[in-house]
């Protein structure tokens, strides 16, 4: 295969990811004193670890898909939904919920003091793998519902009044309307939730609840930090990439769905609806509403009943910390992800196998653990350089490289679109590099905001790297939050937490649509 | 050889200069003594702070603190630094690590005088200095038991619901696991088994489960038998104590090393010295939440329970040839 120069200079964008990816492994290798050994993956606990691992992922993949389907339904159906906005700002919110903020939340609500406890003889326990299927349905069947919501909006007017005439039963008006809408969407939507359970973290180690729910990255953590065997680190996280990566890559093909974005404005669908369909749908509507805000109250109401208010002065220097270095991640990672998208863009056409390589390379960050990244370039530069003076730029850099895959999976589809609106017109013109470079810019412009302000979220919440990198006396908010905790000071962790959450709820707030009104 | 320290005591410069010679000197002259440690340490409520200004005050040294998330990640670091590491004090492992550490040439004698230590921590290590410990213990809430447990059996007995860490990733749970098998030997799966079933969950961090307890998740949580102090102290909360064990229990005694690659032995050691001075072991309980590791430190009456009758010694050799096989033997227990 003859490359073109210009090909061979696009697969240079992808050389910071892959060479982050270099930088850990060799130091991981350098670092590593035992040999590699197969012995972990006989012993019948990695068996159990793995399988445990594929089967919550899954099990929490499918209840998110399956309890957002009534959800986004109603929300479409239903004509006089009460805070139909709200609602969808509340799901992007959950979708991104700070851990500690969940994590607590439940704790308090499942308790025994808990609003959600009934006595001593409660019938399930909030551990074990039903807490994880709980909070992970938390964090991911809101985007599911969005999804799904978005896909139900994009059937024209017309279909809905069409199946209206043809007097299509509900079930037939799903098969060929609803489910029709929302298939395209489910590759990439299933693949991504799975991953992100697959991926979990913090969630699986709290409310696992014991041994019996070890997952991979729980292992691979163990590895890393409690036993230092890096080979076997290594090892572990060659497995969950393997797997993981899979999975995303398979959902590649399907690269029509932009994850992040929610439409301007809202339509109902013209349908004729019974009064007991109306009130089923208000119903699910209404119990979605308490899901959703059950923890963040429970949070709210711990942080604002204590006696003690947690120091503000720290708390403002911890903010400014965390926003210099999420802000400054993400307008690192958004240039970096849309350059990562050329070689995928100049070669799916002609070479769809080198563009899913090429797609490979941009998001392969999404399918290996943070921890690996961090105690890899940890090691690599422990002897080189000074880590603490560097630190700032460590951060920085770490973050935006792990931000990149949520850059490339929300640009992929508006460019791939946009290359097929106007190949034709772009092959005839030729436009300078400058000249295409403003005029996409021009077209990915209005999308950026909401994506923006998910990464800003998303790194606001990043704990590992602060753990590896960080500076103690330049703590970010959400380091701040852990260390309250781990020193008894639990109320003003939980006030702390709400700062967080008040962050996280204002970019996420800036995000959504404003001006958009329910019709 | 020449040096500008004698710069400053000239008596022919002027005294402007003069004070300005003198306000640079701490920080143009005087020697550096790094030290590792870990974060909750140096918190602005942990000894760290305070410390540093007492030390600074006598040593005419500059104290750098290098921090890192917790106990096991400053070893993690140390090990990966290798030769390059700028330690000259690493703070903050405990009984339960130390001797990896040792095996693996980190530390080198202290050769520090270990007498002001309290005789009930019987310690005579030469690599290692405590200054600070407490015991691993079984935290209720006075309001809701008015019979705690008194061993493992009567817990068991109890049916009470518990809260322990996970051993493989905190070192409470660790405790638990060096503390069941210290009195229980070949029989410990059976206890663990027994205490699965009433085991509300295994979090992975102590403020995770400590949390969990005091929102009512439990009515005993792992902890230390100073953890009630704090609540007393810092929140004027009585309701909290500590279940003592008849069978007695087993300490985490908090060590601090001289780095193998240090420079500055004789710093560091001053630094471990002053570590056991009644000053330094004043500001201790009440910073990190832990017992002094000498006698006579005025402690409040908070702190009365803490000191359990039954004091069980720990082998630290025997815990790192068996930990390994403990874990194993908790995981296949617990996850049955």
């Amino acid at each position: 295969m003859a490359l073109s120069r210009r090909a061979v200079i696009s697969w240079l964008t992808l050389l910071p990811a892959v060479a982050a990816s270099v930088i850990a492994m060799a130091g991981l290798f350098g670092a590593r004193r035992e040999p590699f050994s197969s012995a972990f993956f006989t012993d019948p606990f990695f068996v159990h670890t793995l399988s445990f691992s594929l089967f919550q992922a899954a099990a929490s993949c499918l209840l998110s898909l399956a309890l957002a389907v009534p959800i986004a339904r109603a929300l479409t159906f239903h004509p006089r939904l009460l805070a139909r906005r709200w609602f969808l700002t509340l799901t992007a919110l959950a979708f991104v919920m700070p851990s500690f903020v969940l994590i607590t939340g439940l704790m308090i609500l499942f308790g025994a003091d808990g609003w959600l406890n009934f006595g001593q003889d409660r019938p399930w326990s909030l551990f074990g793998l039903q807490g994880i299927l709980l909070a992970h349905v938390y964090l991911n069947m809101p985007l599911a519902v969005r999804v799904m919501y978005q896909a139900l909006q994009s059937i024209p007017a017309d279909s809905w009044r069409l199946a209206r005439q043809q007097r299509l039963s509900g079930w037939q008006r799903w098969v060929k309307l609803e489910w029709a809408a929302i298939k395209p969407h489910m590759g990439l939507l299933a693949a991504f939730i799975f991953v992100l359970c697959f991926n979990s973290f913090a969630v699986v180690l709290t409310l696992g609840g014991g041994p019996k729910s070890t997952t991979l990255e729980v292992a691979i953590y163990q590895a890393l930090k409690y036993d230092f065997n890096l080979s076997e680190a290594i090892l572990l996280s060659l497995v969950q990439a393997l797997i993981a990566g899979s999975v995303l890559l398979a959902a590649g093909y399907s690269g029509k769905t932009s994850l992040f974005r929610i439409a301007q404005r809202h339509r109902t669908a013209d349908i004729s609806l019974s009064p007991t369909a109306a009130r089923n749908h208000a119903a699910v509507y209404g119990l979605a509403w308490v899901f959703l805000l059950l923890p963040i109250i429970a949070v709210i109401g711990k942080a604002l009943g204590s006696a003690t208010v947690v120091a503000i002065a720290p708390i403002a220097a911890a903010t400014a910390q965390s926003v210099l270095i999420a802000g400054t991640a993400a307008c690192i990672a958004l240039p970096l992800g849309w350059a990562m998208l050329w070689p995928l863009r100049l070669s799916r056409q002609r070479h769809p196998r080198t563009a899913l390589w090429a797609e490979w390379f941009a998001v392969h960050h999404m399918v290996i653990p943070t921890m690996v990244i961090g105690v890899g370039w940890f090691a690599f530069f422990i002897q080189k350089v000074d880590i603490n003076r560097y630190a700032l730029v460590f951060l920085i850099t770490l973050n935006a490289l792990i931000l990149v895959p949520f850059v490339v999976l929300h640009l992929k589809p508006l460019l791939v679109l946009w290359d097929q609106k106007h190949q034709r017109l772009l092959g005839n013109w030729r436009p300078s590099p400058w000249n295409r470079f403003f005029i996409e810019w021009r077209f990915i412009k209005p999308t950026l905001k909401p994506l923006l302000a998910l990464l800003l979220v998303l790194a606001l919440g990043d704990v590992p790297l602060f753990a590896l990198f960080g500076q103690s006396d330049q703590p970010t908010l959400t380091w701040y939050i852990y260390r309250l905790a781990g020193t008894y000071r639990l109320d003003s962790a939980a006030q702390a937490a709400l700062i967080l959450l008040a962050l996280s709820s204002l970019l996420i707030f800036w995000m959504e649509p404003r001006h958009a009104r329910s019709q | 050889m020449f040096s500008f320290r004698h710069l400053a005591f000239a008596p022919f410069l002027k005294p402007s200069l003069l004070a300005a010679c003198v306000l640079l000197a701490p920080a143009a002259f005087a020697q550096t003594l790094t030290v590792y440690t870990y974060d909750s340490f140096v918190s602005e409520w942990g000894p760290g702070p305070q410390l540093e200004t007492l030390f600074e005050a006598q040593c005419h040294c500059d104290l750098d603190f290098v921090v890192s998330a917790d106990g096991i990640a400053m070893l993690n670091r140390i090990r990966l630094e290798g030769k390059t590491t700028k330690a000259d004090v690493i703070l903050g492992l405990d009984n339960l690590v130390l001797e990896q550490a040792r095996r693996e040439h980190l530390v080198q004698p202290h050769g520090v005088d270990l007498s002001p230590l309290s005789a009930a921590l019987n310690w005579t290590d030469a690599d290692f200095v405590p200054f600070d410990y407490g015991y691993f213990a079984w935290i209720y809430d006075t309001t809701k038991i008015t019979t705690p447990a008194t061993s493992f059996e009567t817990l068991i007995a109890s049916k009470a619901r518990i809260i322990y860490q996970d051993p493989r990733t905190s070192t409470p749970g660790f405790g638990l696991l060096v503390w069941l098998n210290k009195l229980y030997g070949d029989r410990t799966p059976a206890i663990w088994q027994q205490l699965a079933r009433q085991t509300e969950t295994v979090s992975q961090g102590w403020w995770e489960g400590y949390s969990l307890f005091l929102n009512g998740g439990a009515d005993y949580v792992l902890s230390y038998t100073t953890s009630p102090a704090y609540h007393v102290l810092a929140e004027s909360d009585n309701r909290y104590a500590a279940a003592p064990f008849d069978a007695g229990h087993i300490a985490q005694v908090e060590v601090g090393a001289i780095s193998a690659n240090s420079q500055n032995v004789v710093l560091a050691s001053d630094f471990l010295t002053f570590l056991l001075s009644p000053e330094a072991q004043t500001v201790i309980p009440t910073t990190n939440w832990m017992l002094p590791v000498i006698d006579g430190v005025a402690l409040d009456a908070a702190f009365d329970g803490a000191v359990p009758t039954v004091a069980l010694p720990v082998d630290t050799l025997w815990v790192q040839e068996q930990k390994n096989s403990w874990t194993r033997a908790w995981r296949s227990a617990v996850a049955q």
